[in-house]
């Protein structure tokens, strides 16, 4: 775990110790100078499993990566929160990623990203049924038994409002967890997005959700867009754009409550800023959780945080 | 004919066509009730993608696109992979 030496929230180290969380980053090429000058201020890098996929340089070379920094695997391409069982071969090629990389653990999406012979390209918000719950609980048992592990599951960021569901997303996400028995990795940006999209509250959905089963957490950044003649804006989850200030307070919220070790990525995928720039965002995630894990005190004062940013949607975006 | 199935398959499948399908998307939104229901749809769902979110299928579909087109993109350059030399240098 990476010192902290110049926080200063009033927490004793050993507390923190005690919860041994950890704050890393999503490994990405145009990263790669950046990240490994820097091994020792990352306590963890998540990287993209599709990366590693019939590319045997590019596996030896995260293995090597592997033997320097704990490596956790994220997958983008399963489409597991669908009404169609996840595909085996996919499954498969997740398993000898494992077993060649033997990385800490892994993750995929709730959502589906194909249908019949179409490719949606990324990552679509299921509807947010029964149906869909027992589905996707049915495909994580598959996805456990052939990899030999569970997939932590994250929730994903949308645009749209998952067309004909029945459940709102914090229930749909408790009922799916709890149907699969599963984690959570929680983005944290996505949670936010989705709440300010779509007319909830951040700090209510965060309490709505199954704290004790969340065990990692993705904080990245976005951008107000508009429907083409700026009549609605929402924001889309870019990864382009540093974590927005909410995004920290509901780290910190998380931190209070969730009674389990967590470990915080940093998602950036573009416009990449200066390391030292990502580095301070690294610095800043911890300060969060210290703060969070110091006092359960701090959750009353997020509510107003989170409503001013709910009265700015008509207004700018700092993102 | 709707039928009276709960969610299937057919559901995402014609999500899907709608996210990826301008011409699709467009005669959806014309007549939301009578595509779905051309498409083999539950009667119940048709009667939610009645109310579908307009905005946020544009918005939707706009991203999807952009993101298959920087996967494109992606992929041409997966060649040029200099970082493995890096990581390889490292970790000697």
């Amino acid at each position: 775990m990476v010192a902290v030496a110049d926080v200063e929230v009033g927490v004793a180290d050993v507390e923190v110790k005690q919860m041994q969380d950890r704050v890393g980053m999503g490994w990405r090429p145009d990263l790669a100078t950046g990240i490994l000058s820097n091994l020792d201020r990352i306590d963890v890098l998540e990287v993209i499993a599709e990366d590693y996929y019939e590319r045997p340089a590019a596996l030896r070379a995260l293995k090597s990566l592997a033997a320097q920094v704990p490596v956790l695997i994220h997958g983008v391409s399963l489409g597991m929160a669908s009404v169609t069982p996840v595909n085996r071969k996919l499954l498969e090629k997740v398993a000898r990623l494992m077993d060649r990389v033997q990385p800490e653990s892994w993750s995929e999406h709730l959502a589906f990203v194909r249908a019949g012979d179409i490719e949606i390209g990324h990552l679509a918000a299921p509807p947010m049924t029964s149906a869909t719950v027992e589905n996707t609980a049915a495909n994580l048992a598959v996805a456990r038994a052939v990899v030999g592990s569970p997939p932590l599951m994250e929730n994903i960021a949308t645009l749209i409002y998952p067309p004909a569901s029945d459940l709102d997303e914090p229930a749909w996400l408790c009922e799916t967890i709890a149907a699969a028995d599963g984690g959570l990795l929680l983005d944290l940006h996505n949670l936010f997005a989705n709440s300010i999209n779509f007319g909830l509250d951040p700090n209510e959905f965060l309490a709505r959700l199954p704290v004790h089963r969340i065990h990692g957490v993705h904080i990245s950044g976005g951008q107000w867009i508009d429907a083409g003649d700026a009549s609605e804006r929402r924001i889309l989850d870019d990864h382009r754009h540093d974590p927005p200030d909410p995004v920290y307070e509901l780290l910190t919220e998380l931190a209070s409550r969730c009674p389990n070790p967590l470990t915080v990525i940093l998602e950036r995928d573009g416009d990449y800023p200066p390391m030292e720039h990502l580095l301070a965002q690294l610095n800043r995630a911890r300060v969060a959780l210290k703060r969070g894990r110091a006092s359960i005190s701090t959750r009353s004062t997020l509510l107003p945080l989170c409503t001013q940013w709910n009265a700015r949607a008509v207004g700018g975006f700092n993102g | 004919m709707a039928k009276s199935a709960h969610p299937s398959p057919a559901l995402e499948e014609f999500l899907a066509s709608l996210y990826v399908d301008p011409i699709a998307r467009a005669r959806f939104l014309a007549s939301p009730e009578a595509e779905a229901s051309r498409a083999e749809l539950s009667e119940e769902e048709c009667l939610k993608l009645k109310d579908i979110d307009r905005t946020g299928l544009e918005m939707a579909s706009r991203s999807f696109a952009h993101k298959r087109a920087s996967t494109r993109m992606a992929s041409v350059s997966a060649g040029s992979s200099w970082w493995l030399t890096i990581v390889k240098k490292i970790s000697r």
